[in-house]
């Protein structure tokens, strides 16, 4: 498509002006706070405008945060722009419009007002959000999954729509759509000690022939109708944060140590919610697993890509697939799930 | 000449596996599935072939009546241009030799193809649709008759 040959009213923000706006954000905040992480084996920095805006947005990462000093494969800059969010009572959805352009990746969601930007060479990021305490729910649970997505698929990463739970031995990749069962799997591996938590809702694989998922986001989230079915976990998902539909709550301060940042991917699970009372684990097809998560990973990357299929589909042939047909008794879910990683060769 | 048919590139992508076809239309959110005798049209429709090869290709794996065979690929093929996963070809170069793949001389009974189509990522794409911004570039959103268009 050609470019308009008349100039733009106003002229385009640059990368420079980006890094103005945030660093007198930064001075009005009082100034940064710095959170160094290891995301998918790389280290990471993330420079919130004020403790406010890291209060808000870096919870998600408590498990990922690292005392190394090395120098960071990607440093985000975050900050409020104190203007007015968009108004809440309308629905938080709706477009979203990407710019590919010279030096430099951008989305940006006009409902939130949210606009992520990355620079072409996939090391500094831009984050800019109108006020950091009244964001939809998602941006507290999956923060900067734009732009982490972007950047991971240079690092040989691909963000997947999808819940992993395991040990450090190996574990399971959790796929399906919106209400299939994949964060109450997610979730219920919780009530075993024996599983460690790696996701409920994004996560990143590496790794070609011995594949490797990398948490992203300790969060997790709970439909409030099905928290009676987690009673052990339910004084975490009290003190958890309130979403509209969901009680949200973060592994790293609820349940201390049973997050995991990274393990070998040892199969791919499709969740099947059934009227059965026990959970129980049946042989699935690869294309069955394909299906389950390609279209939803797909379509939430921004923008979607058709490469992507490709190495979903690679990653499906490289582990077997299984279905979790899930029972009232969420117990039985981490135990199958403990018994299949430990059948599997 | 006989009609032949090409992929809808690049909003329509595919993947086989295990013997099924995966696709996926990136524009409308809806995703397909073909196996078996569809996923064999699918595979010739790829190698460029007319209706008549794609019919050929079938007998060579399948056990069925030439009618039959010739009435169930017209209706995939109609099916599948109407989901606008292909469109006709119309290059006049000519197709590419097309190999029909048999099945080891082993057929087995003819069964139409039916073509299984799912359309829950729709809410999802239209919630949160993603607009490529072209003709003004940043940091102008385009407009809704070119994000529709």
């Amino acid at each position: 498509m050609s470019r308009a040959a008349t100039a733009p009213p106003e002229p385009a923000p640059t990368l420079a002006g980006f890094q103005d706006e945030f660093e007198r954000a930064a001075r009005a905040a009082g100034g940064t706070v710095d959170l160094r992480l290891t995301v998918a084996g790389s280290a990471v920095r993330i420079r919130f405008a004020g403790a406010a805006a890291a209060e808000a947005l870096g919870r998600a990462f408590a498990h990922l945060v690292t005392g190394d000093d090395e120098p960071a494969s990607l440093t985000l800059h975050v900050w409020d722009c104190d203007a007015e969010p968009a108004e809440t009572t309308t629905s938080w959805a709706g477009a979203s419009y990407f710019y590919d352009e010279p030096g430099f990746l951008a989305l940006h969601q006009p409902a939130t007002d949210v606009l992520s930007v990355l620079a072409a060479d996939g090391d500094v990021g831009w984050y800019r959000m109108p006020d950091a305490t009244r964001l939809p729910f998602w941006e507290y649970t999956a923060p900067f999954r734009h732009l982490l997505g972007w950047w991971l698929d240079a690092q040989g990463c691909r963000q997947v729509h999808g819940g992993a739970v395991g040990t450090e031995a190996g574990g399971v990749l959790v796929v399906g759509p919106g209400g299939s069962g994949k964060s109450t799997t997610a979730v219920a591996s919780l009530l075993d000690e024996r599983l460690r938590y790696a996701g409920d809702d994004y996560v990143a694989v590496g790794g070609d022939r011995d594949p490797v998922v990398h948490s992203l986001y300790c969060s997790a989230k709970v439909r409030h109708e099905d928290m009676h079915r987690l009673p052990n976990l339910v004084p975490e998902l009290a003190a958890g944060d309130r979403a509209d539909e969901k009680a949200v709550f973060y592994l790293a301060t609820a349940l201390p140590g049973r997050s995991i940042s990274e393990f070998p991917l040892r199969a791919i699970v499709v969740p099947r919610l059934t009227d059965r009372r026990t959970a129980r684990v049946l042989p699935g097809t690869r294309s069955a697993a394909l299906a389950a998560l390609a279209p939803s990973t797909i379509f939430q990357l921004h923008p979607p890509g058709g490469a992507a299929l490709a190495d979903l589909a690679q990653l499906v042939r490289t582990v077997p697939s299984f279905v979790l047909e899930l029972g009232a008794d969420v117990e039985t879910i981490p135990r199958e799930l403990v018994r299949l990683l430990e059948q599997l060769p | 000449m006989a009609t032949r048919f090409r992929v809808n590139s690049p909003n329509v992508i595919h993947e086989t596996i295990e013997g099924e076809v995966i696709l996926i239309d990136l524009k409308t959110g809806t995703y397909y599935s073909l196996r078996d005798s569809g996923a064999a049209v699918w595979h010739a429709i790829e190698r460029g072939a007319d209706e008549e090869e794609i019919r050929g290709a079938l007998e060579l794996r399948y056990d069925g009546s030439e009618q039959e065979m010739r009435d169930a690929v017209r209706a995939l093929l109609g099916e599948l241009e109407a989901e606008s996963l292909i469109r006709p070809d119309e290059s006049t170069a000519p197709g590419a030799e097309i190999r029909p793949v048999s099945n080891g001389g082993l057929r087995t009974p003819f069964r139409p193809p039916a073509l299984e189509k799912h359309t829950d990522m729709q809410d999802l794409i239209l919630l949160d649709p993603v607009h490529e911004v072209g003709a003004q570039g940043w940091p102008h959103p385009a407009g809704l008759d070119e994000v529709r268009g």
